[in-house]
This record gives C-alpha cells, structure tokens and sequence, in this order.
C-alpha cells in the first residue's frame, strides 16, 4: 500500500472514530447540561416564591379550607409544578434536588425535582418545584442528528483536502522512488536533477540518496581503474618472463629434456597472460574504451566466425546449423566485441558438447526484439550453478574440458556493453541454450 | 640491419637485445626517452623498437621527432598500453606495426621480416620447402604445376615455421601466430594438432613431408636439412 493512501485512510478512520464518540456521547452531555441550567432556574424560582412568602406571608398561597396544601402547573405543557404543605417540624431542613418520576392527571412524567423545607412562625413547610425533562430530552434528538449530519459533513471535507494535501506533499518522494530507484541498472546510469521541494526531509533523502550513488560509483570506478592499472602492471614482468624463456628454449645448450620443461613453463605463462588480457579486456569495456559505432550483420558475423572455428566442428565432429530468418544489422556496435562474443559462445557450445553433438543457432524477431539462440546438445548445467556461470573465476566443471572461467564473463561483460540481454536454459545431460535479446 | 630498442625497462630490453643480436641484427639500447632521442637523430637505423610507456618522455613524441629529422627507421610500437587510440596514432604517425606486450620474440622477429619484404622491396616472396614452393603472397603452394589447396590458416602455419625453419616452434607460439587477437577460455588447445594434420595430408598426396617434424611434447618444426 501506498503511503499517501495510508496516510489518507488513517486519518479518515480516525477522524471518524472521534466524531461517533463524540456522537454517541453528545445525548449525556445536553441532558447534563440540560439538568444544570434546569436546576439553577429551580433555585431561582424556590429564592422567588421564598421571597414572596417573606413579604407576602404564607396565606397567598394556601387554599382557603384546605390550609396544608397547595399545588399549582401548568396545565398544557405540564413542564413545571408547585406545591406546598405544611408538615410537622422536621429533625433538620431539608435541600436538595433529584430526578423523579410524577404523575399528572394520569400520565408519569420524568421531573427535576428541589425539595425544600421552611418555617412560617411556628408552622414548618415542605416545597417541591418540579420542572419537566421530556422537553429536553425531545430537544436532544433534534441536536444530535443535526451535530451527526454536520460533522459528517465537515470530515468528508477534510478527509478530501487531506488526500490532496499528502498527495501535493508527498509528491517528491514519489518522484524520487519512480524516476530514481526503479528501472536503475548501474550506479552510471545514475544522473539526475535534484528534486524541488521545501520539506527538509526529502531533500536529506534526495541528498543521501545522490551521495550513496556517488560513493557507490566511485567504488566502482576505483575497482575498474585497480583491474586496468593491475593489469598493466603485470603485463611488463610476464613479458620479461616470457622473452627470458623463449631465449633460453633457444639457447644451444639446452637440452631436449630441458626445453620440455621451458614449454611447461611457458604454459603457465600463457596462461597468467590470458588471465591478465581478459581481465583487462574486461575492465576495457567497462570503462568504455572502446568504440561503438559500427553496423554489423549479425549473419555475416556469424559466418565469420564460423569459418575461423570449424575446424573445431570437424575435430570433435559436430553439426552446425543455422536458421537466421531475418538479416539483422546490429547497430551501434563493436564489431571486434561482437566477433569475441559469438567466438565464446559457439566455442563454449563445441568444448561443453559430445562428440558427434549438435549445435543450433536460431535468430529472429520476436515482439519487435531480435532474439539469437545458441542450442547446444553438450553436458548441461545444474540448476544450482546456473546462477554463477557469469561470475568471473568461477570454474564449471563441465565434462573435461579445461578453462579458467572467463569466457562466460567476457560474454556477459560484452552484452551489456551493447545492452543485450542473456537468459540461459539447460538440462543436465541434454543441453544449453544461450538466448541473446538484442534491443530494439 | 641497425635496430635501437627504446625500452625503459632494461630487463626486457636486455632479453630483446639477446634475441635480436643472435638473429644478426645490429642493436642499441636507449632506457630513456632523451637518449633514444639523440641516437635518434645521429645514428641511421633500420628498426626502432618504441615502448610507449617511458618515464621520461611520450612515446608518440619520439616517432614525430623521427619523421622530422628524416629518420627513415621502420617503427614497430611494443607497448602494455594496448589501447585502440594508441595504435591508431600511432599507425597514423607513421609507425610500421604493432605489438601488443606480452608478444612472442618469433612474432616480432615475423614483424621484422614482414618489413623488409615490403620496405626494401623484396621480390623473394617464393619459400621453397622439399619438392613444395610455398608463395608467402598469394598464399599458394605448388607441387610441380598443381596447385594445393590449403586454408588461410594452415598455410599461415607453414610460412610461419618456415620464416623460422631449423627451430622448434611450440604449439602455444603457433597458436599465438594465428589466434592471437582472439582471446579465449582455453588454455592447452590442440587444435594446432589439426591443422598439421591436414597440411600434411594435404601435401603428402602429392610428395614427402618428412621435414615437418612433430617434437614430442613441444610442437613442430620445419628441418631443412631433411628436405
């Protein structure tokens, strides 16, 4: 999930959580309310009729002949009550108000209730004020589905301007993850303006990002510039070794036996110096020396190649066929570069082969990519070395024939000079293919 | 034949020295630039041999100096360097060839050979071996007034051990002869073995090919003695 889209349904879900709380709460906090003020205007009413009866006295309110009691509502909305009765002298005053159900003319209703007593003379004076909740409560329904209907509203609101705002104010980072951490290759491939943008944040990332690709190519750079200068340097002291051989191999005192051994020796040499010129070959053409500009038919190549490596067919009596469909003119290329890579493969395809073997070179278009197979009949790889056959050094003991592991190497190193991609399929025991997928 | 050696590094330059000296050239030693550019312009050579790579001097500078005194020297460039621009350069400098080190001394001393031919105009393009004349320049051989067929490289192993006739040429030499621009995985192949086999299949239809000798464990040879 996206983090824009997480941030936006985070704040959505809690924006709505809070609001239904406080939905739910809101009927609690108007009845509270509600019976506050009610009660405040209770008092107010028991400090008014209190008064009367102090300058009035007490008479106004009682109904002749029935001297003990009086009572008096409102006789539509029955919201509110008095009565009064006279009552034998309480241990203490009574004051307090309570919530309590009261039947008028019939009908129970939920009052707020102050009950009070008092002293006239010597006559002692229960008072209950009584003041009808249903109204507030009829009231609540009305505020809470106004509030719901409201808040909704509002958070529809801000659910939308926040989606928009994370977009506006994460846009950086989807520009950094999509234009400059998918699709990259090599650390070269790297070269990229910086991101605009005022979040801080971001601009550390931008700029961590860009130092990390710097120091990542710098190490590589470091490492092809050690491989070349390496190279170089050994390259001096295997000549010197050689020409002291070939002199001595020369040499009228040396024996028969002893030039053998010279040979053997000379051997190793030749040996350290393709692992040198490969390894300089390599670095070669990862640093880009060498020119790409030329156009090649890749069956003309082929045939090329062919011809300087059938004698190797016939040793090891091995067919070649080969089915190239369409004349693919590979371009921009090197064709010294392209004429190596061609030489390995087929040459890998003879040396992993059986005698008496076959191989197949199938070329065409294929989804607008010209596609080039090299199918060879030989001993296969494992699957479990399949994933290393381009690591350099890393020996593959197929069948007997012997190398140093670096033809396969030269080929990968070759390809992506000229961004061909290579996908390899094998059976043991039935064969390799090696696919090149030219670019369009 | 006069050839100067510029080569800063004496081990090496002493080793071709040897070899040159043995196979009757005439030479002189320059570790520096400096001095390989004063014997430059007093001295008459046939060959420089020019490292690229001296410390005190740029190789392609002394080759310009060369041209300007009118040194009339055959340049064969011998460098580590192997870089394309390099070659180019120096090819277009005016240099003769190039060899890329490590190179074999039989290889130079073909170079040497392949120059004079053509420098100094000589027409002896037929090499005669038994009852074979082999033409190094439009690489036939003849029996008689039949023509053999041989492939591009079997008669370049031929001349080579021809060029080099009376001397052991082991198999990585020729392999080095004739593949050397290719660089591959392998490091013993046999496939020297196959094309002599055919040369002397191809040959021995039609005479004696007892001087191509096989030297067990090494390689070949051309032995005139036996022709």
């Amino acid at each position: 999930m996206k983090l824009q889209n997480k941030l936006a349904s985070y704040n959505a879900l809690s924006k709505l959580i809070i609001i239904l709380i406080f939905v739910l709460l809101l009927p609690r906090i108007v009845d509270y309310q509600a019976r506050r003020q009610t009660d405040v205007r209770l008092r107010q009413q028991r400090d008014k009729v209190l008064n009367s009866i102090s300058t009035g006295g007490i008479a106004q309110y009682l109904v002749p002949g029935q001297d003990s009691v009086f009572s008096s509502y409102n006789i539509f909305s029955k919201e509110d009550y008095i009565t009064l009765e006279q009552i034998a002298p309480p241990q203490k005053s009574i004051y307090f108000i309570e919530t309590a159900k009261r039947e008028v003319e019939g009908i129970q209703i939920d009052f707020r209730i102050l009950t009070n007593t008092f002293r006239v003379g010597r006559n002692w004076y229960l008072m209950e004020l009584g003041y009808s909740l249903a109204s507030v409560s009829e009231n609540n329904v009305v505020i809470q589905r106004f509030a719901l209907i409201l808040l909704i509203s509002m958070v529809l609101l801000t659910i939308a301007s926040d989606i928009y705002f994370t977009k506006y104010l994460l846009s950086p980072l989807n520009i950094i993850v999509r234009t400059k951490l998918q699709n990259l290759r090599s650390p070269a491939d790297f070269k990229f303006p910086r991101i605009k943008t005022t979040t801080s944040d971001f601009k550390h990332l931008d700029n961590s990002i860009h130092e990390m690709m710097e120091r990542i190519e710098q190490a590589f750079q470091q490492e092809r510039e050690f491989i070349a200068n390496a190279s170089h340097e050994l390259l001096t002291p295997v000549s010197i070794l050689q020409h002291k051989l070939e002199n001595l191999n020369d040499h009228a005192d040396t024996s028969p036996e002893m030039q053998v051994k010279f040979y053997e020796m000379q051997k190793t040499i030749s040996r350290l110096k393709n692992i040198i010129k490969t390894l300089l070959l390599i670095s070669r053409i990862e640093n880009e020396q060498f020119i790409k500009e030329e156009s090649v038919s890749v069956k003309a190549l082929l045939d090329e190649v062919n011809d300087e490596i059938s004698y190797r067919l016939e040793d090891k009596e091995i067919s070649l066929e080969m089915n190239l469909k369409e004349n693919f003119i590979c371009q921009p290329c090197n064709k010294s570069l392209l004429f190596n890579m061609f030489f390995n493969l087929i040459n890998n395809a003879i040396k992993y082969n059986k005698t008496g073997g076959k191989i197949c070179i199938n070329g065409q278009l294929q989804n607008g990519h010209y596609q080039l197979e090299f199918t060879d009949t030989g001993v296969g790889i494992s699957p479990e070395r399949l994933p290393t056959i381009f690591y350099r050094f890393k020996k593959i003991s197929r069948g007997t024939a012997e190398s140093f592991g670096l033809g396969l190497p030269i080929v990968q190193t070759i390809a992506n000079y000229h961004q061909i991609k290579i996908e390899v399929h094998s059976v043991v025991d039935q064969g390799s293919t090696f696919r090149l997928l030219f670019p369009r | 034949m006069h050839v100067l050696i510029v080569e800063d590094e004496i081990n090496l330059a002493k080793e071709l020295q040897h070899f040159l000296t043995k196979a009757n050239y005439n030479c002189d030693l320059s570790l520096t630039g400096k001095d390989a550019s004063e014997k430059i312009a007093v001295n008459l050579y046939d060959f420089v041999l020019l490292d690229l790579t001296l410390p005190d001097y740029e190789g392609l500078d002394l080759l310009a100096e060369a041209r300007q005194v009118g040194q009339e020297a055959a340049f064969i460039i011998l460098t580590a360097r192997g870089e394309l621009d390099d070659r180019l350069k120096g090819l277009e400098l005016g240099a003769d060839d190039y060899l890329p080190k490590p190179f074999s001394l039989l290889e130079l001393q073909a170079r040497m050979q392949a120059i004079i031919r053509r420098k100094f105009g000589l027409k002896k393009t037929k090499l005669t071996i038994g009852q074979f004349e082999v033409d190094t320049n439009n690489y036939t051989v003849k029996h008689d007034q039949h023509n053999i067929n041989l492939t591009k490289k079997e008669l370049d192993i031929l001349t080579y051990l021809l060029l080099h006739k009376n001397r052991v040429l082991t198999r990585l030499q020729l392999s080095e002869h004739i593949w050397g621009n290719i660089l591959e995985d392998d490091y013993d192949s046999n496939y020297i073995d196959v094309h002599i086999k055919n040369i002397r299949k191809k040959l021995g239809a039609y005479g004696e090919t007892s001087w191509l000798e096989t030297v067990r464990g090494m390689g070949y040879r051309i032995n005139v003695a036996n022709s």
